[in-house]
């Protein structure tokens, strides 16, 4: 089955809207800081919006959805430790990452705490890592529109990927953040009603329940103890404060609009993995041999009447643009502050960052596109970076900016002891016994940072010069 | 079972409320945004006039 006409006329127009807003957006672009932080202008409704629409990517939605076809709950249960992060990260980071005005970047607060390394570290690191999940993003693209809407893989990447290209190098971060509103309450509102109609067809909460295998409605699943710790601690700081979100803090309105518009997405976060999750329990119900990642599409090919199952298509779409749109426009700011600003031309005018942003935009999307299309293996290897950043970066950023002070040798030892532990135990000894690299490499991280701040960084005691923080 | 059961209907039924709420404000700024501010610049570059004219 595929979806009717009216399904696919409102798919259409959802392409359209995009494409409009990311034209409209365009003409504010003025500056570098237009581009880069959406001129520090957020109210926490877009903060909130914007942050939602790009942790909520194609892994919480079609992950999380197999993933309970699969396992049950117990998987969304150790995930939710992602969305608990997210609120104690807005509560207590956010507000304070915010009173850097001057930074666009994570390297830039590294480099205010460190200097130069640090900013080459985290910058190599942090473009890795995006440019990794974006082709991730456009493999699932990909696979939504040849499940979905009947279309050849490429064909799906090239169209998804290619409206995402064009409104973010037209339209930078300003083009992001208006997109992923309107995609925010596309995903908000349909992914919901996909579930209460699939409940109702289940023959409402109970019927459904009694029809779930107790195997997947169980705490723990089929994980052991230690098995579920480490998908916890995995998914609590894996991309903790990965740039896309660091970004969205930078760019709120004031420190209390940072952590209301942040903490309360990681509480939304809470909730709509439930969401994902059930959807998975209900194609499970009704479509028992399926390819688990297929949940949701099924359910929306299959289940839903014409026109909401077209918003629903919409609204997966819309979750894995507004995550990619997100992830592009951070690679191309931090390639361009971080290490074209940072280290190759350091005098650029701010119109000539701002040209820089745009073509860096442009060949990143472009890139992510190629190797969607043609070389999956380079997507895998990108990927294997992206469990480099927890054990790498997060506690040093957090104790920067928590304690404020320069602390030079600490941070940068601290990364470089954390990066090359993961890197060991990930590509050398290939993960003993399936051990993510983070519960090896990250008190490594710790302890490396907490023994030479001790030892040098303290006695000199020298602190940065920040904004003033609001805290209430 | 009952709170799951709960659960079931409770949440998807907040979320869209929450979502309905939280878009209104945003979409309001974004239109603002888009179009608002766009004819405020208009208008400001009629009343200070183009120098280069």
């Amino acid at each position: 089955m595929t979806l009717s006409p009216l399904d696919l006329i409102i798919v259409g127009l959802y392409f359209l809207v995009i494409l409009f807003i990311g034209f409209q957006t365009a003409r504010r672009i003025k500056n570098a800081d237009d581009f880069s932080v959406a001129g520090r202008r957020l109210i926490w409704p877009v903060v909130f919006s914007t942050l939602a629409a790009t942790f909520l990517g194609g892994g919480a939605t079609l992950g999380r959805a197999g993933e309970s076809y699969e396992v049950g709950y117990a998987f969304m249960i150790a995930a939710i430790a992602f969305p608990v992060q997210t609120v104690l990260t807005g509560w207590f980071i956010a507000p304070r990452l915010n009173a850097y005005t001057k930074s666009v970047t994570i390297g830039d607060v590294f480099d205010l705490h460190s200097g130069k390394l640090a900013r080459l570290i985290v910058g190599v690191l942090g473009l890795l890592v995006t440019v990794g999940i974006l082709g991730a993003q456009g493999l699932a693209l990909g696979s939504i529109f040849q499940v979905v809407f009947g279309l050849d893989a490429t064909l799906g990447i090239v169209i998804g990927m290619g409206v995402v290209l064009v409104y973010s190098t037209a339209g930078g971060m300003w083009a992001d953040v208006q997109t992923d509103v309107f995609q925010f309450v596309l995903l908000g509102l349909f992914l919901p009603v996909g579930l209460l109609i699939g409940v109702f067809r289940a023959g409402g909460p109970m019927g459904l329940i009694e029809r779930i295998p107790d195997t997947h409605l169980d705490f723990f699943g089929a994980y052991g103890f230690w098995e579920f710790a480490a998908i916890f601690i995995a998914f609590a700081l894996g991309e903790a404060l990965i740039p896309p979100y660091a970004q969205r803090a930078l760019a709120a309105q004031n420190p209390l609009s940072a952590r209301k518009g942040y903490a309360r997405a990681g509480a939304f976060g809470l909730v709509f993995y439930f969401v994902s999750a059930s959807l998975g329990l209900v194609a499970l119900v009704f479509y028992p041999n399926i390819t688990p990642d297929d949940a949701i599409p099924t359910i929306i090919i299959n289940m839903l009447p014409i026109g909401i199952a077209g918003l629903v298509a919409a609204s997966l779409v819309a979750v894995i643009m507004s995550t990619a749109d997100s992830l592009l426009n951070s690679a191309s700011v931090v390639l361009s502050n971080d290490l074209v600003k940072g280290f190759i031309a350091p005098n650029l005018s701010g119109r000539q960052l701002l040209w820089v942003e745009r073509s860096s935009n442009f060949l990143i999307g472009f890139g992510a596109l190629l190797f969607a299309l043609n070389a999956e293996t380079i997507v895998d290897a990108l990927m294997l970076t992206y469990g480099l950043w927890g054990p790498t970066v997060v506690v040093p950023f957090v104790f920067a900016i928590m304690s404020k002070r320069r602390a030079p040798v600490a941070i940068v030892s601290s990364m470089l002891a954390g990066v090359t532990v993961a890197i060991v135990w990930t590509f050398v000894l290939g993960a003993p016994n399936d051990i993510n690299a983070i519960i090896v490499a990250l008190p490594v991280n710790i302890a490396v940072l907490a023994s030479t701040y001790m030892l040098i960084d303290r006695p000199k005691n020298i602190q940065t010069e920040v904004g003033k923080v609001v805290t209430s | 079972m009952i709170v799951l059961a709960a659960a079931f209907i409770v949440i998807p039924l907040a979320i869209i409320i929450w979502v309905a709420y939280v878009g209104a404000l945003g979409l309001r700024f974004c239109w603002n945004t888009l179009f608002r501010y766009s004819e405020m610049e208009t208008v400001g570059e009629h009343q200070h006039g183009d120098p280069r004219r």
